[in-house]
């Protein structure tokens, strides 16, 4: 006989969310989708009386200090994914019933586990271990645990006769049977799963449209429900224990070579590269230190990150002697051949996304930056510090006449000058009238072009030198 | 040096300016402007606001009218020297409203090539192929009344944009003339101005970046300043353009329609006429001296006043309602005169009461006459195409209402234009609560999640606060109509409003007063529906002929007062308000006049001004009437001392405080325009500074300006009161003597007045009238009524069918035999559609032909029932057959079909329970004649202890009480500080639970969602008045889980 158990999520977005989060969990946080509806609610908010599909203004009425978020819904297939990525450690038949229901078959693990109680045990112990709150039921099929599974039955059973009982006497809300097809049922008296059931099929064929007969079928087992199992993904993930404890940065580099290469080879078998690598160092006392390295290009060769790495362990100050080496790579990525010509001049140096992986290796992420210009009156707010090699939002064409060089801080004007052209007023916030300035181009006695300003209390400054 | 800002925009050129015009003009005066001119963008909505503030505050500075328009690149202002060139812009303006939706324009090149009068000041792109094109344009149709305006604004590439200005003038041989392009009154409002960028852009402000402002030169500059920024002689070339213009809005004055005097009579003899003619049929045993003194008075006032042509145009009004059978009552100071009553205006008898007709129209406050029409509320349609055909769309048009921001709105718009979220927007609009007495919005900020000393918090604070009042869009008065002579956009630019075939000129009615052009309210009232429908059911049913001036006639009816007296006034017109109900049985009005009262007390006025307790104690003989001086007593006499009206308290501020006529009637229109502005404080000292010299009490004085802010709130005069107690108690009377007659009418009116149909139903049984549920067979499209046992019975009407289409219903009607229905089929052959069907199965409308609701549904939803197989039939029936082979193929099948059909019995479903049938009636009906879903519950012991609403009469006053019920109202009235009053109704009636601030607080959960409460408390008995003071809430909704009877919330 076909079992199964259907696992149900109520709030995985949230869940997740507060994982990261610990001190929030006292107060009420909910997800709200775009139709300013409760989705999800965290624990606390359910205990203020909030309910799910509720209305953002009586939620907000009933519970004033609630917190907002948005439901994110590729959020929380990622979520899921990830969900059933753990539990294929344990079941092997799993299927995502998106946007927060896992269906496991469980055929092939009742005598791999040697029977039902077992695997649960196995199963929920992986399950509280991931601290999400979730709903479950088996079932004789997809659908009925599922129904069951919504209900929060918790039958973990092979009896039919239970099963049977449960669907029975189950809402149909609880069903697949979209929101105006359960109107109907009700409108018509019928409130349970059991009263549909009790109607003669030919007598709901003349009246309701395929769907439903497709769906009591699937439920009862008496069609095939086709289910798309899930596929792990390829990712690399290797432990090294070191032969010795190692407490130079440096002399780590010899064992993490070894995993580099294994990680080459993988990635050459399925024509992969990546982007990031995770090295967690394990020490004796001392929490596992946890390095991100990323190359902006993408890369295979172990050479390559062998470099990237090395730049960064070179200063790494360690706290004590580490005695394993963990590599996780969690995607890969097709790879992206370059097309270069043959004799191009190019090809020995390093691109410039190498050359900006390199810098950020070497000083860190922070210090790499590149210079857009912004959209702004004020000289100081009109470029900015970005992400390396992002264009600016706007072209070169529109912009005032300004010096190539800007000071940091203007400087006080200390010499004479002659006024060539100007004033320029500005005073772009409205918050601050007092910090109007008049700005000038003028030329001092050495003959250089300064970006002079005045201000209210007239104060002559230098802010920049024309080139 | 003198200097004339010739460029000016404020915020009627929405979302640009701002300052208001009146701020512009204050400005332009205190700088020292010779003359400044407010040209919004194709409009004039803004000047008769800076005309007023000029000549209130007497401000020696000329005012100039213009409009600025964009076509394409080109720029450019027209400025009005003289009266033509006035009409000029205002036919320009409106046609270019008016080939455009509501809030565009759309400028072409034949507006502009038709000015013949306007001078032309022209503000070059930049963009050299279009500034050649329009320059050359320019000067070949208008050289002689063109100007290049140059200007600074302290920019970064203005040197050579100036430069290139002086090639363009000289190269067209331009004058050259300078101007600020003002979009502020004072540097101070950039932020504001900012905001408004961002709100009309629709982004927030720190995403505009260069599209904002970069400086403060568009404000008024000093003269100083605009000395060093430009050259003598175009400062001075402002001055002589200004000196040229001499129109001034004064000149304007209103030409009234003609055709309505007829040939070979004056206005004032035709009104004469007219008056004496309609006295014979008012008073029928002849004229009593003393009103015929008093029709001598009105007329010599009315015609020294000019008003004779307004008096005639609301008199042919009526006579079109009459003639067409639409029920109309005239209100309004001006009403309430002999003059109204004899040209039949009015209903309201001046034998009744004389007082009212000492105040009709008076010199000395300045006031226009106000007369309001109300007509028949589905038929005022009618009335306004009378209009409409009668002076063509050229010479009648709606005022506009400036529909300005309001705290929500403004809250809303600036919030976003900071950058906030939507959603977060979305939760500080519901949960501010402006009404909150202890705490100040700005102070709620902080609770509601805004970091209270943050910039961002502080911004929004002050944002709203400066944009709160700005008008952001025009619309349409909801009836003030200008009628003139000639087209009316020789006058003011008329545009085209969201309605479809509406116009609205762009002055609204504030602006018609200040000029003295008087308008023509023509409005909507239900309650007229509900009377006129009344006297056709009585006139059909009992063969009595009634009209509200006959019952009028019949005097005073002590039988109709004792109805009133016990508060038994559900579906009245004006006193059926839960806080009316509980006043009645306190005053309890005896006679017209105490109606009259009855209706202005329970007002925010007279509460605010604690003026209530007074007038009862007095009334009640508790305390002594007296009045603190001769003059009080003329003004107060008729109240018993105690100011209650509108007018008392304006007539107060003259006689006690000193106020003159003109200061009076700003203070009257200060009180209007209140919740916009705040004007009102500007009044507070000059009333109780008048007041304490004139030898009052501080504490009369406090309180009568507390009046003063609630009338402001919701201005009632006496002259509406006057009007409305005869429809109060036309419609009482109604009530006591044709109840079945006044539900039905009633019913078929709505929506209007307080009451659902479930509630008014409920009334009309708790008056011994019959009620019969909706049938196929026995309904019409309204409810009617039905003789049943020698009384009639009310009969549902096919109206009250949620889901139900108009067209259905007609088809429903129209093909329905003698008989009535048989079979489903049959009403499928009537051409009613599936979704038709469903509605009337849920009504159980259907029970007659196919049984209850689950098995009629059962019955319509199968398939092969409603095969095409009548279709077939039908065809079979209607043409000739030809007989093809495929034609015998398909009337075989539709045999089959109909065999198989015939024997094929369908199986049947359990029948719905009691409850199922009640709550399925509220869902399709909104009411249910069966059980009450009260009473199902306690039936099934689902409500232990709760006593029922017709009970509580018998509890002793401070006993404890449980009480259960529907909630049908929750009501925060905002004259009871932190109170909420919610109606419950039980099977035997509606019970009052009041909920004190705190209470509700620690119970919000119960306070808000429940539908079913059920209320523990404490009863409070104050003569008939019984209230529950609630102490616990119990949300017992649950217990009926699909409820669908919403009640009304917080309204």
């Amino acid at each position: 006989m076909a079992l199964f158990i259907y696992l149900h999520f109520p709030a995985l977005q949230l869940d997740h969310l507060q994982l990261s989060a610990e001190s929030d969990r006292q107060l009420p946080v909910a997800l709200v989708d775009l139709q300013h509806q409760l989705v999800q609610l965290n624990p606390a908010a359910i205990k203020a009386g909030l309910k799910q599909h509720m209305g953002l203004a009586s939620a907000a009425a009933l519970c004033p200090d609630l917190q907002l978020l948005p439901y994110q819904p590729e959020q929380q297939a990622k979520i899921l994914h990830n969900v059933a990525q753990q539990l294929y450690q344990v079941s092997s038949d799993i299927a995502l019933d998106k946007p927060a229901g896992l269906i496991l078959r469980l055929e092939g693990m009742l005598q791999l586990y040697g029977g039902l109680k077992p695997y649960w045990q196995e199963l929920s112990a992986k399950l509280s271990a991931l601290t999400y709150r979730y709903q479950y039921s088996c079932g004789a099929t997809p659908y009925a645990a599922k129904c069951l599974a919504y209900q929060q039955a918790g039958l973990i059973t092979v009896d039919n006769r239970l099963f049977d009982k449960a669907l029975n006497s189950s809402p149909l809300s609880a069903t697949e049977l979209s929101p105006a097809m359960q109107q109907q049922m009700i409108r018509l008296g019928i409130h349970t799963l059991g009263q549909l059931q009790s109607l003669p099929p030919a007598e709901l064929a003349r009246r309701f449209d395929s769907q439903l007969l497709s769906y009591l079928g699937r439920l009862r087992g008496d069609y095939y429900h086709a289910l798309e199992y899930f596929q792990p993904e390829p990712g690399f993930s290797r432990y090294m224990e070191l032969l010795y404890d190692i407490s130079d940065s440096n002399v780590l580099i010899k064992p993490l070579a070894k995993l580099l290469q294994q990680l080459e080879q993988q990635l050459r078998r399925t024509n992969c590269q990546c982007y990031q690598l995770l090295l967690s160092l394990f020490f004796r006392d001392n929490p596992p230190l946890k390095l991100s390295i990323g190359s902006a290009q993408g890369e295979y060769k172990a050479q390559a990150w062998l470099a990237l790495c090395q730049l960064q362990l070179e200063n790494l100050p360690l706290p004590e002697p580490v005695y394993g080496l963990q590599l996780d790579v969690n995607h890969f990525a097709g790879q992206q051949h370059t097309t270069e010509a043959l004799f191009n001049q190019h090809q020995a140096r390093m691109s410039a996304l190498q050359l900006i992986s390199l810098l950020q290796a070497r000083l860190g992420h922070a210090a790499v930056s590149g210079l857009t210009l912004q959209d702004q009156h004020l000289p100081e707010m009109a470029s900015k510090r970005s992400l390396p090699l992002t264009k600016g939002a706007i072209g070169q064409a529109v912009l005032p006449l300004r010096p190539a060089f800007l000071f940091t801080r203007p400087q006080p004007l200390t010499e004479a000058v002659t006024i060539n052209q100007g004033p320029e007023r500005l005073c772009p916030d409205g918050w601050q009238l007092g910090a109007q300035r008049d700005y000038y181009i003028g030329r001092n006695q050495q003959g250089q072009w300064l970006w002079l300003f005045r201000t209210v209390s007239q104060q002559w400054f230098i802010h920049g030198l024309f080139s | 040096m003198q200097y004339a800002e010739l460029f000016c925009q404020s915020h009627f050129s929405f979302l640009q300016g701002a300052s208001s015009p009146q701020e512009l003009v204050i400005e332009a005066a205190s700088l020292g402007y010779q003359a400044l001119a407010i040209t919004d963008e194709c409009s004039v909505a803004g000047v008769v606001r800076a005309y007023r503030a000029i000549n209130e505050q007497q401000l020696a500075l000329k005012l100039i009218v213009g409009s600025v328009f964009m076509l394409d690149k080109l720029q450019l202002v027209l400025l009005c020297p003289t009266k033509a060139a006035y009409s000029e812009l205002c036919r320009v303006i409106t046609n270019a409203r008016r080939r455009s939706r509501k809030g565009d324009y759309q400028l072409t090149e034949w507006d502009l090539m038709s000015v013949k009068h306007c001078f032309i000041l022209w503000l070059p792109s930049g963009d050299n192929a279009s500034d050649q094109y329009w320059g050359s344009w320019l000067t070949r149709y208008h050289a002689s009344r063109l100007w290049l305006a140059m200007r600074r604004y302290l920019s970064h590439n203005e040197p050579q944009f100036n430069q290139y200005c002086q090639q363009l003038a000289s190269q067209f041989q331009l004058s050259q003339m300078c101007c600020g392009a003002v979009l502020m009154h004072q540097p101070g409002r950039l932020a504001l101005q900012h905001c408004v960028s961002a709100i009309r852009a629709g982004r927030p402000v720190s995403e505009l970046g260069r599209e904002l402002l970069s400086n403060t030169e568009r404000a008024l500059r000093p003269l100083s300043k605009l000395a060093k920024l430009f050259p003598d002689n175009w400062l001075n070339e402002t001055a002589v353009i200004a000196g040229c213009c001499s129109f001034n809005l004064s000149e304007l004055k209103y030409q009234y329609p003609a055709e309505l005097v007829p040939a070979g009579q004056t206005a004032s003899s035709y009104l004469r006429q007219l008056v004496v003619q309609g006295s014979k049929i008012r008073f029928t045993d002849g004229v009593p001296q003393r009103v015929q003194a008093l029709i001598e008075k009105e007329l010599t006032l009315i015609s020294e006043l000019n008003y004779e042509y307004f008096f005639l145009t609301i008199y042919d009004l009526v006579q079109f309602a009459q003639s067409r059978n639409i029920l109309y009552q005239g209100r309004g100071s001006a009403a309430n005169s002999v003059v109204c009553y004899c040209l039949q205006i009015t209903a309201v008898d001046p034998r009744q009461i004389q007082v009212l007709f000492e105040r009709f129209l008076s010199k000395e406050r300045q006031e226009p006459p106000d007369i309001d029409v109300d007509f028949e509320h589905e038929r005022r349609e009618e009335v306004i195409q009378y209009l409409y055909q009668k002076y063509g769309r050229e010479r009648a048009a709606l005022a506009a209402t400036v529909i300005s921001y309001r705290f929500k709105s403004a809250l809303r718009d600036v919030g976003k234009a900071l950058g906030l979220p939507e959603s977060q927007l979305d939760f500080l609009v519901k949960n501010i609560q402006r009404r909150n007495p202890v705490t100040p919005w700005q102070q709620q900020l902080g609770a509601l999640g805004l970091a209270p000393d943050s910039e961002t918090t502080r911004q929004l604070v002050q944002l709203v606060d400066e944009l709160r009042g700005f008008p952001r869009h025009l619309s349409q008065h909801v009836g003030g109509f200008v009628i003139s002579e000639g087209p009316l956009y020789e006058l003011v630019p008329v545009e085209n409003a969201a309605m479809i075939d509406r116009t609205v000129i762009q002055w609204d009615k504030d602006d018609l007063e200040t000029l003295e052009l008087l308008k023509v309210d023509v409005l909507a009232l239900g309650m007229l529906t509900a009377i006129r429908k009344c006297f056709q059911l009585v006139k059909r049913h009992y063969q009595r002929s009634l009209s509200i001036a006959g019952i009028n006639a019949l005097g005073d009816d002590p039988a109709v007062y004792q109805l009133i007296q016990k508060a038994d006034t559900v579906g009245l017109f004006q006193i059926e308000s839960r806080a009316q109900m509980s006043m009645l049985p306190r005053l309890k009005p005896a006679c017209y006049y105490d109606l009259v009262v009855q209706i202005a007390i329970v007002r925010p006025g007279p509460i605010q001004g604690d003026m209530v307790h007074p007038y009862l104690k007095r009334r009640n003989g508790i305390e002594p009437v007296s009045y603190p001086s001769k003059e009080v007593e003329q003004v107060l006499s008729r109240t018993m001392g105690v100011p209650i009206f509108q007018e008392q308290v304006i007539a107060l501020a003259m006689v006690a405080a000193g106020f003159s006529g003109g200061e009076a009637d700003q203070l009257r229109r200060a009180m209007a325009s209140w919740k916009k502005t705040g004007e009102l404080l500007q009044f507070k000292d000059k009333l109780i500074n008048g007041m304490l010299k004139r030898g009052y009490q501080q504490e009369f004085a406090e309180r009568i300006y507390q009046q003063i802010c609630g009338f402001g709130e919701y201005g009632f005069p006496e002259s509406h009161s006057a009007s409305f107690a005869v429809l109060a108690y036309i419609s009482a009377w109604l009530k006591h003597y044709y109840p079945a007659a006044f539900y039905t009418a009633l019913l078929n009116s709505l929506p209007m007045g307080f009451y659902s149909p479930s509630q008014l139903l409920q009334d009309a049984k708790r008056h011994q009238v019959k009620v019969l549920p909706v049938c196929v067979n026995g309904s019409c499209r309204d409810y009617t009524l039905q003789s049943e046992q020698a009384n009639f019975a009310i009969r549902l009407g096919l109206r009250q069918i949620k889901g139900l289409s108009a067209a259905g219903v007609e088809r429903l009607l129209q093909h329905r035999p003698a008989a009535g229905y048989s079979s489903l089929s049959q009403l499928r052959q009537a051409g009613l559609n599936s979704s038709d069907l469903q509605a009337l199965a849920s009504a159980n409308a259907l029970a007659a032909i196919s049984g209850d609701r689950y098995n009629s549904r059962w019955q319509l939803l199968d398939k092969q029932q409603s095969l095409p197989l009548f279709c077939a039939e039908e065809s079979l029936q209607n043409k000739p057959v030809i007989l093809t082979a495929k034609n015998i193929k398909k009337a075989s099948e539709a045999q089959e079909v109909a065999e198989k059909t015939v024997q094929y019995q369908a199986m049947v479903l359990p029948a719905p329970s009691e409850i199922d049938e009640v709550l399925e009636d509220y869902a399709a009906t909104g009411l249910s004649l069966q059980q009450h879903p009260i009473a199902l519950l306690r039936k099934a012991g689902k409500l232990p202890r709760s006593i029922d609403a017709e009970s509580l009469k018998e509890v002793r006053h401070k006993s404890p009480v449980r009480i259960s019920g529907l909630v049908t109202l929750r009501q925060r009235p905002g004259t009871a500080a932190g109170v909420t009053f919610i109606s419950l109704e039980d099977e035997t009636g509606t019970a009052n639970v009041v909920v004190w601030l705190a209470t509700a607080q620690a119970q919000q959960q119960a306070f808000l969602t429940a539908q079913i409460l059920q209320v523990d408390g404490i009863l409070e008995r104050e003569g008939d008045v019984t209230h529950v003071i609630a102490g616990r809430l119990t949300d017992l909704s649950h217990e009926l889980a699909a409820f669908a009877s919403k009640s009304r919330d917080f309204h």
